[in-house]
């Protein structure tokens, strides 16, 4: 189903960080990939054979503050590049070239500070962070800058990941338990909790009818979101899943692990849920993230810790 | 970023240290008495009570140049010296194999195993009582602070110190020639052991109804081979951990020189990468902020404590050896020495002055004419300015 096609190389290696790889992808421009390194954020601009790089420096230059995860989120209009840090929250103008706005975080206790997981939601951009809380950032007016409009307090353990479109937003931590948020007066109110199964719930999407969640038990299930059931299981994993992504032209769906492989699936809107389309083993990648370079699946990218190639796969 | 790293990151790195200079001793053909009491010396200063609770204290990671400069004072603390190439490559040896061990871990779980393989080793090691009792503080301390841990907080402290050592790529000898790493620098990685407690053999989908009900299921095709289930680790002393991560690598190695650094060319996409001169931009020496003020009390700290026992006398000069290296080990053990440098470790590159300070104050190979327990106060003096 895909080929392997050349690597591309980033300026440094990526993290260790689920979700590591973040793509903005568009069917006619470039695409822009970017993963985390340290405290800075590595960046990839994707344009037809031409790729160039760059380095954003992370906020704090103390060695003690790293970056997270980094993701495109759209707010009335106009693209950041949000940042989720140890330290808090960074936005910066889509490509990175200037810091517009910092949220910093610090979490008391022995547990550890950090924020993780991004989703945009109802033109606003909803960060995680490692007491539970949902942080949800937006613009007043069209020339304002972001700011925190909203604490959601309701997960009992860290985030690890978020999701969101123009209906729901999804919130799962640790424990393995999944939220599913509505937006009621323009602010997060709960829908439902989808039970945990005894493991973190590492990575969400979302497709028209199904809530998609990878675990790291190396599970994937679908879930109604219509009635937070369970409607498809998966032994997807033989190690702790590490990105998931998803291209609603196609139902494409792609996971990565620690087991170094990588599987696509289609999501099916009617009949089964879920099929298996192809799985690759990458030698000797552990594979933090993975996603979708173009928005109907004909192409993918691989992140592994400590390497600087981008692993690309095309159809 | 987590707060409970610190402890594992030491204790494992110290474990190896310990397996390298009880391999260099022996190869050294060193007096057991003399061997003993340097892993004693050693052993008893990493678990003293009051530096193993300034450790377990929530912490972020110190910077590696404090951690290394911990590091070399620890290994000079007894009667043993080591020169400036040796303790580099101790140092990247220490280093290496604990980054191979965290990263091939199957299960965030395991990265406790591999600790406690490190400290049931360390107990084997100690001869004197106190020093057994000592390992075994820590030993209890760990199995508290890590044995009922969420999973996915182990796996948020595994990722610290992946993260840690990210970029950190030293080639290293054993590893090269058992094949778990490629000579381009990069770990081989195993999946084919057994699965991991609560993961399940890929391959199989299960369709379910509104009511939950399972409806259908169906294989996929899997490359996975079948494997058994994990051993769920103990958290006993010398206990089934389910893994050998942790364990001697150097314990069939007998004499034969164990080696970090370049080994000749290596076919290989990159370059291989020896990043031991400098930190890496992701963590970029910082002589200020709380991390560091943490690192410097835990250095002081040690300074007193290395103190109270009065600076030792060298009695042995060990050395690692490089590539090719059986004549430098021959020429060691017949008692030459393995150079004449009484060149003092550099503990830092220089961007820390405390830390700069500090090791410029330290004599090593000579006992310091105004006596041990006099430099260390004004060592502490400078570092409390």
């Amino acid at each position: 189903m895909y080929e392997k096609e050349k690597s591309l190389l980033m300026a440094h290696g990526c993290a260790a960080a689920t979700n590591g790889l973040a793509v903005q992808r568009s069917a006619d421009g470039p695409t822009w990939v970017a993963w985390p390194h340290g405290n800075q954020v590595c960046l990839l601009r994707l344009d037809g054979d031409r790729a160039e790089t760059r380095t954003v420096a992370g906020r704090s230059s103390d060695g003690a503050h790293s970056v997270m995860q980094v993701r495109w989120c759209e707010l009335r209009g106009t693209t950041y590049l949000v940042v989720a840090a140890s330290n808090g929250v960074d936005f910066y103008d889509e490509h990175g070239a200037s810091l517009l706005f910092s949220f910093p975080f610090s979490q008391e206790g022995g547990g550890g500070s950090f924020t993780r997981g991004i989703a945009t939601f109802l033109g606003k951009a909803c960060v995680g962070t490692s007491d539970g809380s949902l942080l949800v950032f937006q613009r007043d007016a069209a020339a304002g800058a972001p700011h925190l409009a909203q604490r959601a307090r309701l997960h009992a353990s860290a985030i690890c990941a978020l999701a969101g479109d123009e209906c729901h937003l999804v919130s799962s931590d640790q424990s393995g338990n999944i939220v599913q948020w509505a937006g009621k007066a323009g602010e997060l109110t709960k829908v439902r909790q989808i039970d945990h199964y005894g493991s973190a719930c590492t990575g969400l999407t979302l497709t028209a009818q199904y809530v998609v969640a990878v675990y790291g038990s190396g599970h994937l299930r679908l879930f109604s979101r219509q009635t937070g059931q369970v409607r498809a299981e998966v032994t997807a994993h033989a190690r702790w899943i590490t990105g998931l992504d998803v291209a609603l032209e196609s139902g494409l769906l792609l996971t990565v692990a620690e087991d170094a492989s990588v599987k696509v699936w289609k999501v099916s809107e009617d009949g089964k849920p879920l099929t298996h389309k192809f799985t690759e083993h990458e030698q000797d990648a552990r594979l933090m993230g993975g996603g979708f370079l173009r928005p109907d699946g004909a192409s993918f990218g691989l992140a592994a810790y400590d390497q600087k190639q981008l692993i690309c796969y095309a159809m | 970023m987590s707060l409970k790293a610190m402890p594992l990151l030491f204790l494992n790195m110290g474990g190896e240290m310990i397996y390298i200079l009880d391999q260099r001793l022996r190869a050294q053909e060193i007096h057991q008495a003399k061997a003993e009491k340097v892993l004693d010396d050693i052993l008893g200063l990493m678990c003293t009570s009051r530096f193993i609770e300034e450790l377990f204290r929530p912490q972020s990671i110190y910077s590696a140049q404090s951690l290394r400069t911990i590091f070399y004072r620890l290994a000079h603390s007894s009667i043993m010296r080591l020169n400036k190439q040796s303790m580099d490559k101790l140092y990247d040896l220490m280093a290496m194999v604990f980054k191979y061990q965290v990263e091939q871990c199957s299960h965030p779980r395991q990265l406790l195993m591999v600790t406690l393989n490190h400290l049931d080793s360390m107990a084997r090691f100690a001869t004197a009582p106190r020093v057994s009792k000592q390992v075994q503080t820590a030993y209890d301390l760990a199995v508290q602070c890590y044995g009922n841990l969420p999973e996915g907080e182990m796996q948020d402290i595994r990722y610290d110190i992946l993260n840690f050592f990210l970029d950190y790529r030293v080639k290293v000898s054993i590893f090269l020639k058992e094949k778990r790493q490629n000579p381009s620098g990069t770990f081989v990685i195993d999946v084919t052991g057994p699965l991991p407690e609560g993961v399940s053999m890929p391959g199989e989908i299960r369709y379910f109804d509104e009511r939950g009900e399972i409806t259908s299921t169906c294989r996929y095709p899997c490359k996975e081979l079948p494997g058994e289930p994990a051993r769920s680790g103990s958290l006993a002393q010398n206990g089934d951990r389910g893994t050998t991560l942790g364990t001697n690598i150097y314990s069939s190695q007998g004499s034969e020189p164990v080696s970090a650094g370049p080994t000749g060319s290596g076919a290989g996409d990159e370059p291989p990468t020896t990043t031991s001169p400098s930190p890496s931009p992701a963590s970029p020496v910082c002589g200020s902020g709380p991390t560091a003020e943490r690192a410097a009390q835990a250095l002081e700290l040690l300074a007193q404590l290395i103190g109270q026992g009065g600076q030792q006398k060298c009695e042995i000069r060990l050395n690692l050896p490089g590539p090719g290296a059986a004549a430098a080990a021959a020429a060691a053990a017949s008692g030459a020495a393995a150079d004449g440098s009484n060149q003092p470790v550099q503990g830092t590159r220089g961007r820390s002055d405390h830390l700069q300070k500090v090791m410029e104050d330290m004599t090593i190979g000579e006992p310091p004419a105004s006596g041990g327990q006099q430099d260390l106060l004004n060592m502490m003096d400078a570092l409390s300015e």
